[in-house]
């Protein structure tokens, strides 16, 4: 028999539930929230100049959308059927199913069925069905190849989707897109030899490509090439510093204990920065300003956030405060308001031990940047006034 | 004292965006950490919470007073979050987890330490392991400090009903943490 538990016992379950600790949200979020919800207006002829010079996204249904196609079509279809035998239809669930796809003589109509019915729930194979006969009617065409191998993908056929790549890379061997999801083919099969030869022609073309260079190193990785697999990492990370995959990147390189790049927690940010670029006192300032200018703007946010800059070099004391005052000045620099009391500092001629998990030796860096910060209760200022 | 929700809404349908983020700040906290509860990464949450935040504002024509805008808002966030997480299922993900491994090294920020202690994290482990519903249920009423009304609102169920449930989600807290 079930035994509840004691009431005294529910009474603490239920104040360990009223304390439980809530993740701090973004300091930025209302700001962002806002910043989409109602944009400032720009002058006609700015608005003008933002539509054409930017991306647009468009919002839609798919279930409108492929009404819409198929009205458009519709018109064009009636003429080509008036002059065939009548089709039989084989189901009657809806218009697309009313269409086959033999019936249609311009790749391009059969490639927007295709793409439409992609859209729509369970009609992969449907959806397939229009982009092979796009394929089939154009197949020099790399973006309907593309997009037929999507369609096999989307049906679970992985030879399909790699035979539609290639053929569609026979076309256009620099399509960035058909080497990226070849790359993705042979990597879902662990093929990683050619998967990694698909995502290498990608940066030939694309150097910063982040999905290759990102997928490159979990293919080092796994063939254990860690020169290769940390060398991707830094040149993932030297673009890309917000995500999941940035963030996973940055502890995939301190695994090797390298601390080129570190996630530092400030206030209620988690960031990355390039810690080996900060401590290089032989780079150009503005590069090092752009690395600290999300610390500027987090400051900036939150008047309550000190920011807390410690700098290790070991054997080396006046050099390390030197590098804390450089990085402190570069940071205020990088803002109008008045930031600069905003950071603390602290300098040690030691050097910075990292704490590693699993019974593993403790790694120290000659050289550390350790960065903090703390908000200051109301309370606590209070009584520093 | 605090303006009332409703007096809030009618003033962003008069045009008066900045009660607008009044709403934001007062409920971002529940909605980021619900968000995150599903997506169990900050920087997806943010966009989540961004993201239901907009809708609620395209869609306030809708919220008709029928229930609580608490009600209302957390309901749209719950659906946002289902779908997000079924939706998860993509090919970028299934490519970017097929190698995933275990993190060994950790850096010695001083936060670190101030990590939940034991206790709570075996909470939050249990808590994990309650169905969906339990689990938003139980934090809403015990963490967000949510009346039972607004909880059968968001749930569409009795309020007994709610009871029930909050009082069977408690006792298998409480036997698997003894466990």
């Amino acid at each position: 028999m079930e035994t509840n538990p004691p009431k005294n016992s529910e009474q603490e379950l239920i104040e360990q539930l009223q304390n439980l600790p809530l993740k701090e949200v973004p300091a930025d979020l209302t700001d962002r929230v806002m910043a989409r919800v109602s944009p400032p207006k720009p002058s006609m002829i700015g608005a003008v100049w933002n539509f054409i010079s930017q991306s647009q996204t468009i919002s839609f249904r798919p279930i409108y959308a492929m009404g819409v196609a198929l009205l458009i079509l519709g018109s064009f279809f009636l003429g080509q059927i008036s002059q065939q035998n009548p089709v039989q239809v084989a189901t009657s669930k809806g218009p697309e199913s009313q269409i086959e796809p033999e019936i249609l003589e311009n790749p391009e109509s059969a490639y927007m069925v295709g793409r439409g019915l992609l859209q729509a729930d369970n009609s992969e194979a449907q959806a397939l069905a229009f982009l092979q006969r796009a394929a089939l009617l154009a197949p020099q065409n790399p973006e309907f190849a593309y997009w037929e191998g999507v369609g096999h993908w989307a049906n679970g056929d992985k030879e399909g989707e790699r035979r539609s790549y290639l053929r569609g890379l026979g076309a256009d061997p620099q399509s960035v897109p058909l080497l990226i999801n070849l790359g993705h083919n042979y990597l879902s099969d662990k093929n990683y030899q050619e998967a990694l030869e698909a995502y290498q022609a990608v940066l030939a073309l694309s150097p910063d490509d982040p999905v290759a260079l990102y997928n490159s190193g979990l293919i080092y990785r796994a063939l254990n090439k860690v020169p290769e697999e940390i060398s991707s990492w830094r040149l993932y990370l030297e673009d890309n510093r917000l995500g999941t995959k940035s963030f996973r990147a940055v502890q995939r390189l301190n695994t090797y204990n390298d601390y080129s790049f570190r996630t530092y927690q400030v206030g209620p940010r988690k960031i990355i920065l390039n810690q080996q670029a900060l401590l290089d006192e032989s780079l150009q300032e503005d590069i090092r300003k752009e690395e600290l200018a999300p610390l500027a703007s987090i400051l900036e946010q939150n008047g309550r956030l000190t920011l807390e800059v410690v700098v290790f070099i070991e054997n080396d004391r006046e050099a390390a405060r030197q590098r804390a005052f450089k990085i402190k000045k570069m940071i205020s620099e990088m803002s109008d308001k008045d930031i600069n009391k905003q950071v603390g500092l602290s300098w040690f001629d030691v050097p910075e031990t990292m704490r590693v998990k699993d019974g593993a030796p403790a790694v120290e860096l000659s050289e550390g940047l350790l960065l903090f910060g703390r908000l200051i209760k109301e309370q606590e200022r209070e009584n520093s006034i | 004292m605090d303006i009332p929700d409703d007096t809030l809404i009618n003033n962003i349908r008069g045009g008066d965006n900045d009660s607008f983020a009044v709403i934001v700040e007062r409920y971002k906290i529940q909605i980021y950490n619900l968000m995150y509860r599903y997506s169990g990464a900050a920087e997806d949450a943010a966009d989540m919470t961004q993201d239901v935040f907009c809708r609620v504002f395209e869609r306030l024509g809708q919220y008709k007073n029928q229930k609580s805008f608490f009600a209302w808002l957390y309901t749209l966030a719950l659906n946002y979050a289902r779908d997000w997480a079924r939706k998860r299922t993509t090919r970028e993900r299934t490519i970017t987890e097929f190698a995933r491994e275990n993190i060994t090294n950790e850096t010695n920020l001083p936060e670190r330490i101030l990590e939940a202690d034991q206790q709570t994290r075996g909470l939050v482990a249990v808590l994990e392991t309650l169905a969906e519903d339990r689990r938003e249920m139980v934090l809403l009423k015990y963490r967000h400090e949510r009346s039972i009304k607004e909880i059968a609102e968001i749930f569409e169920i009795s309020e007994s009903a709610v009871k029930m449930r909050l009082h069977r989600a408690l006792d298998e807290l409480g036997q698997k943490l003894k466990n």
